[in-house]
């Protein structure tokens, strides 16, 4: 009896080294992981694709998804801007099991994915804002437009006419923009003509000055007036090498510009935050309306042009 | 002295030696002993290692910001090196009034164009003399007003390093480029006049961010540089701190002064190693997160443990088989030499284990049946022995009563009393005849009771009938064996000791009967009978034998007889009482043929 007890007890301890031995070995596994097993899967879905235009963002975001240990798949309907396309894209990225989604919404019609609550994984939306729940890191609309009536009302009298060109008449942000604009030049009693892609040709001979805020139309737009000969001064936003340009030889009289790498890295720094439970980042890039006299303004710089890549 | 104190103490709190098993002293001892040498082991082992770690880290951030810090001092070095090539090789031997050394300028830039952007000179007004590779000017700038030309002309000594910004002089086919400038004073001869002017080689960024990236921190720490008012020149968050998301607190953090610090940014700690970068003044700082420096630490640590516990684990259990394998055959010897000493007949010797244990086995297998052997042998002698002194028991009675009986025939011949003598002598041959019975101890009991009859046939010749006498058995008696020769030496007591002093009436009865386990034979007279002290004497071997009248063997002869025959439950019984009788009865084993015949063979107690 007491021999058994003996040997009870050897292979109880015995049997607990072993369990213990296990345990370390776990606990270093959890602890000290080689190999992030579960790396997020983020999708990115671009509304059209222009490595211009879209090509710092995507650097912030690949930044950000290095930080994060994420894995970013970018994705862009074969129709530029088709809300359609890109409605059927995010379904399939969800299905697909995407843990997060970046989505540069075309048309309100994708914004309404998001207010349908269709969307289960935590998202962020670029350029046009949903509602208050999917977080959004474009600089406010409102303040895009103001700055852009403000640079127009400081070069123009009150007797000038401007066309405003919505290029995307469905997509939200672009209109908040143009309504923004509008409603400043309104108070400043300028004559305001308002087009879209079909009809601005015709409208351009009687305005004075034109606001696009967008950037992919608005650098096509360029090229016309360039080979058109047309000296009709653009005010538009965007940080592409096109606006930079387009400001250096004042064919656009100003841009509002904000850093699009930074605004890459926080959608993405957003995502990865929510999914690993931290605190979400606070900042929004800085936006800064932009001429040629003052692009080479130190802080101008920093926020104008892209550095070290 | 502290030590016996602690020793003493340990050995209070241990339990004995002796309580303990072989199994479990050599599973403790041993176990307790390597799992020390291997905690002491393994602890010194990873305290090294752990401080060997911290060092090679520290080693390494030294080093690698050292490699750094060289590389860095190298590439401003080449560039100042160029500058001084430009100015002393090309710049003070060309005349700028005949010709403008633009080939020169751009040989020097194509040797260098993968650091360099831009080799420009500009003169005392501002004006652009030549650039390398060409570049127009851009219209409306100008370069008399900006800082590094600024600079150049008021500290005319020396070579002055700027912040990273976008060159702006020149249009670079539509691309912006990063640079870092590097100015100085020259002075350029026109036609024997020397006029003031600013040397300007734009470096590019990126390569001198390269220098930095390419060097590989441990615990994913990373290199910036600073310049004197802790501007930055170089991070590898610059994007985001410029587009004020990333805060650039560590810049403000970190101490001046070169060498290691622990400092901490964001209630993160961090160790920041400062390096002045030669000519420049410009910091190169590497941060490197502590918490991921003790990670590696940690991780030793952990695996140190994990070892341990494995070495552990597997010396208990191989010291729990080492123990078993050498107290097991051992445990099992004990106890067959219990149970041997318990009584068990046969008990199996397993020679097993080490050679010595199954020498040992051997050994006392060896002793056991030795000892067997010598039981046996002691055994047979007592056997002999007993048999001997039965044989001596039996031949004490035989001489007595013959003598006794011819004397009585002698003494009937005598008288004249020919026909008692003949009856006599008749009863006196069948009585011998049973008392031979061919040798044998047990005979039956029919012959015992015969035997019996004829002895008192021959006592009542010799006594004159001064007595009667009644043998009787109980019919399930009949088939029964006894030992030969007990009842006739009751009866000599019993006449010459009982009825001696009667004259007549006595009477002597011989009556054998059974119960389930015994045999008895009661011997009965109505003569004097005896006290208790008597009677208690009789079978008292302390007691001295007392010679009396009749055949002098005394019922302690026959008891004893009994009892070396069949065992000590059985012999003599005496109940007796002064002036009435006494009783004395025999208790015997139940013998039928068969077990009489086994008795016989083997001559003594079964």
């Amino acid at each position: 009896m007491k021999r058994k007890l003996s040997n009870f007890m050897q292979l109880g301890i015995v049997a607990a080294l072993g369990i213990s031995v296990l345990l370390s070995i776990f606990i270093q596994e959890v602890s000290f992981p080689t190999v992030s097993e579960n790396r997020m899967e983020i999708s990115v879905i671009f509304r059209e694709w222009n490595s211009s235009t879209w090509g710092e963002i995507r650097l912030g975001m690949e930044k950000a998804a290095s930080d994060y240990q994420a894995e970013l798949r970018f994705l862009t309907p074969q129709e530029a801007n088709s809300p359609s396309e890109q409605q059927h894209l995010i379904e399939q990225e969800i299905k697909n099991g995407a843990n997060g989604l970046v989505v540069i919404p075309a048309a309100e019609q994708v914004l309404q994915l998001f207010s349908d609550n269709k969307i289960t994984v935590p998202s962020v939306t670029i350029e046009s804002h949903s509602d208050e729940q999917i977080p959004c890191f474009t600089p406010d609309s409102e303040k895009v437009g103001q700055l852009l009536a403000q640079a127009a009302a400081e070069d123009f009298t009150n007797q000038a006419t401007a066309l405003l060109i919505n290029p995307l008449p469905d997509n939200t942000g672009i209109q908040e923009r143009l309504e923004s604009v509008q409603k400043y030049l309104i108070e400043d009693h300028f004559s305001i003509l308002s087009a879209t892609s079909d009809n601005w040709t015709e409208l351009l001979p009687q305005s004075d000055f034109v606001i696009l805020p967008e950037t992919t139309s608005a650098v096509w737009l360029l090229s016309f007036l360039e080979e058109e000969q047309l000296a009709i001064p653009l005010y538009t936003v965007g940080y592409s090498q096109e606006i930079i340009n387009g400001l250096e030889n004042e064919s656009i009289r100003a841009a509002v510009i904000w850093n699009g790498y930074g605004e890459g890295y926080l959608a993405v720094q957003q995502i990865a935050s929510k999914l690993l439970k931290t605190p979400p980042p606070e900042s929004q890039p800085a936006v800064i309306l932009v001429r040629k006299e003052d692009m080479y303004e130190p802080e101008n710089q920093k926020i104008l042009f892209p550095i070290g890549h | 002295m502290l030590f016996k104190k602690i020793l003493r103490r340990v050995r209070q709190l241990l339990p004995p030696y002796h309580g303990l098993g072989i199994r479990i002293m050599i599973s403790i001892s041993f176990t307790a002993v390597t799992v020390t040498g291997m905690f002491l082991l393994c602890g010194m082992l990873i305290l090294r290692f752990s401080n060997a770690t911290r060092i090679l880290q520290r080693d390494t951030s030294l080093r690698m910001i050292e490699q750094v810090n060289q590389q860095m001092d190298s590439y401003l070095r080449n560039i100042m090196q160029l500058s001084d090539t430009i100015y002393y090789r090309v710049l003070k031997e060309s005349d700028f009034s005949e010709e403008i050394p633009y080939e020169a300028l751009e040989l020097l830039y194509e040797e260098n164009r993968s650091k360099l952007v831009s080799i420009s000179v500009f003169e005392e007004n501002g004006s652009l003399v030549t650039a390398a590779p060409i570049y127009s000017l851009k219209e409306d700038v100008s370069p008399g007003q900006q800082e590094w030309f600024v600079q150049a002309m008021e500290q005319i000594e020396n070579h002055h390093f700027s912040t990273p910004y976008v060159q702006n002089l020149f249009s670079y086919g539509g691309e912006h480029r990063w640079v870092i400038s590097m100015s100085r004073y020259v002075e350029l001869n026109y036609h024997g006049e020397t006029k003031r002017g600013v040397l300007l080689i734009d470096m590019s960024f990126s390569e001198l961010g390269q220098i930095c990236r390419n060097a590989d921190l441990p615990g994913g720490g990373y290199f910036y540089i600073t310049d004197r008012q802790g501007e930055i020149i170089y991070h590898p968050d610059q994007q985001l701190i410029y587009a004020g998301i990333s805060q650039n607190n560590q810049v403000k953090n970190i101490p001046d002064t070169d060498g290691i610090h622990q400092v901490k940014v964001d209630g993160i700690p961090y160790q920041a190693v400062v390096k002045t970068v030669g000519y420049t003044g410009w910091k190169l700082v590497s941060l490197i997160p502590l918490k991921n420096l003790a990670n590696d630490v940690d991780q030793y640590r952990w695996f140190g443990i994990t070892l341990l516990l494995f070495i552990v684990f597997s010396l208990t259990f191989v010291n729990m088989h080492l123990s078993e394998y050498i107290s097991g055959p051992l445990s099992r010897l004990n106890q067959a030499v219990n149970e041997l000493g318990a009584g068990k007949e046969t008990v199996e010797f397993r020679e097993e284990g080490c050679i010595e244990v199954r020498q040992l086995t051997h050994s006392i297998e060896t002793m056991v049946s030795t000892l067997r052997h010598l039981m046996d042998d002691i055994i047979q002698q007592e056997q002999n022995k007993r048999r001997l002194e039965m044989d001596v028991l039996q031949a004490q009675i035989n001489p007595h009563f013959l003598y006794n009986t011819l004397d009585s025939v002698i003494w009937l011949t005598e008288s004249e009393r020919y026909e008692d003598a003949t009856r006599m002598v008749s009863a006196l041959g069948k009585l011998f005849r049973i008392s031979l019975s061919r040798g044998k101890v047990i005979i039956p009991l029919k012959d015992e009771l015969e035997h019996a009859r004829h002895y008192l046939t021959i006592q009542q010749i010799r006594y004159k009938d001064r007595y009667e006498h009644q043998i009787s058995a109980e019919p399930d008696t009949e088939n029964l064996y006894t030992l030969k020769l007990i009842i006739q030496p009751i009866l000599e007591n019993a006449i010459y000791h009982g009825l001696a002093v009667m004259d007549e009436d006595g009477l002597i009865t011989v009556h054998a009967w059974r119960d389930d386990k015994n045999l008895y034979i009661d011997i009965q007279d109505n003569g004097a009978g005896m006290t208790q002290e008597t009677v208690d004497q009789l079978l008292d071997e302390s007691k001295p034998f007392r010679k009396s009248k009749g055949s002098g063997i005394g019922v302690r002869n026959i008891h004893q007889r009994i009892q070396l025959a069949f065992g000590t439950e059985y012999g003599l019984e005496f109940f007796s009482e002064p002036d009435e009788g006494t009783l004395v009865r025999a208790r015997l084993p139940i013998l039928d043929e068969q077990a009489a015949s086994a008795y016989q063979k083997e001559g003594g107690q079964s």
